[in-house]
């Protein structure tokens, strides 16, 4: 606790003032985590100051929130051309990304609870970077990280806001930026060495080196017949425990052709009996990464996502039993 | 670049809304798919799969400004069939 709040201090996070007449103090909470070695032994306590971002007025605390992820197809373009060009994929995190945000409005906080200021208790604290919890937190945190990869002569792609690319003579270079996940992907070794020590020097960043891993999607290659295969057997073996599914028999096709599913027509909804909304929605997540062929199916749920009886609730079940026979599928 | 499209007319017994269903493959992989219902009611089986057409040039002309904007492609070379 003394050390992120020591942290905080010294991010210059925030100083502190009197609170303005007009203006009411957000509050703001300890959240302690106890954080486990692989055995379950305590490692180590870990505390961290978090805004509760849900005091905040519109347009007094905050104002735009909206931080752009990008698309899936971006993702695979580029995955698919590092794949046929033989580039460089690698991978970095930002380690405290949401501190590195820096705010355009003026937002007062209370003093956190454990450390309010002797002598200063009427003061409040004004804050100068993002927290988490803020609600323009992703947003801030997004600006300037693009203001910076700007900054070292990337273009924004005009098609996806999230895809940084530059090209100095046969070296070409791609960025791709996921809140704080970022993946790198250059023809070059030492373009690449040089960008991520320009990126670890304005941030605190995570090297992981070659690309394994994201977003729930592995990521497998074969260099020397230029192939790169995506698959989410390890996102699918968990949703299947969330959703009790684990056991189930496999089955060759993901809809039964002879149900057509009809609009639930006694109208009582049966949704409380079973996580309908919950199940599809994993189940889009898979198909929009790594799973074309879950694609009609999972249109024909949706359709009923507002009031599904029981018989939509067997469809899921067996696009989940459908799934469990294809699990090693691979794009 | 190869995108396929194709619509079924009429699918949906109930409101017999039409179904827009394409994916697009690069480098021996699929990059983007999509399966949607059509807005509108289509009238024959020509008009659904005009329907499913312009939503897989949509997709298309997006695709294309992508890998413009990597310096992979020039325009023209992408084909829907």
């Amino acid at each position: 606790m003394r050390k992120e709040y020591d942290s905080l201090m010294t991010n210059n996070t925030w100083t502190l003032v009197s609170l303005p007449a007009d203006r009411k103090p957000i509050s703001c909470k300890w959240v302690f985590k106890i954080k486990q070695g692989t055995n379950g032994e305590v490692e180590r306590y870990k505390a961290r100051l978090v805004a509760r971002g849900f005091t905040q007025t519109y347009r007094v605390d905050y104002n735009e929130t909206l931080a752009p992820v990008p698309k899936f197809t971006s993702i695979h373009c580029i995955l698919a051309l590092a794949a046929l060009e033989d580039m460089e994929i690698h991978q970095m995190d930002v380690k405290t990304t949401f501190f590195n945000g820096e705010l355009k409005e003026e937002i007062y906080m209370e003093q956190s609870q454990g450390f309010v200021h002797q002598g200063g208790e009427h003061l409040v604290c004004k804050l100068h970077k993002s927290l988490y919890g803020l609600k323009q937190s992703p947003r801030a945190w997004n600006q300037k990280l693009d203001v910076f990869i700007k900054s070292i002569e990337f273009m924004k792609s005009e098609a996806d806001p999230n895809v940084y690319v530059t090209q100095v003579g046969d070296v070409k270079f791609f960025i791709v930026v996921y809140v704080d996940d970022l993946i790198l992907v250059c023809n070059d070794q030492n373009k690449l060495l040089q960008i991520k020590e320009e990126l670890n020097q304005k941030f605190e960043m995570k090297d992981l080196k070659e690309l394994h891993f994201f977003l729930g999607m592995e990521v497998e290659r074969n260099r020397d017949e230029r192939l790169l295969r995506i698959n989410q057997i390890k996102y699918l073996k968990e949703i299947f425990k969330r959703f009790r599914m684990e056991e189930c028999k496999p089955i060759g096709v993901p809809l039964d052709p002879k149900v057509k599913l009809q609009n639930n027509a006694n109208g009582n909804d049966e949704s409380k009996e079973f996580p309908y909304q919950q199940a599809v929605g994993s189940l889009m997540y898979a198909m929009l990464c790594t799973r074309p062929d879950l694609a009609y199916p999972i249109s024909m749920l949706n359709q009923h996502m507002g009031n599904p009886n029981m018989e939509h609730w067997m469809a899921v079940k067996r696009i989940f039993r459908y799934l469990q026979g294809t699990l090693q599928m691979k794009l | 670049m190869l995108g396929y499209c194709d619509a079924d007319w009429g699918g949906d017994l109930e409101d017999r809304r039409s179904t827009t269903w394409f994916v697009f493959m690069f480098g021996g992989g699929a990059i983007s798919w999509s399966n949607k219902r059509q807005r509108t009611i289509a009238l024959s089986t020509i008009e659904a799969e005009y329907m499913a057409n312009t939503q897989a040039t949509k997709e298309a002309i997006w695709i294309t400004k992508l890998m413009m904007d990597l310096g992979y492609m020039e325009e023209k070379k992408m084909m829907v069939i």
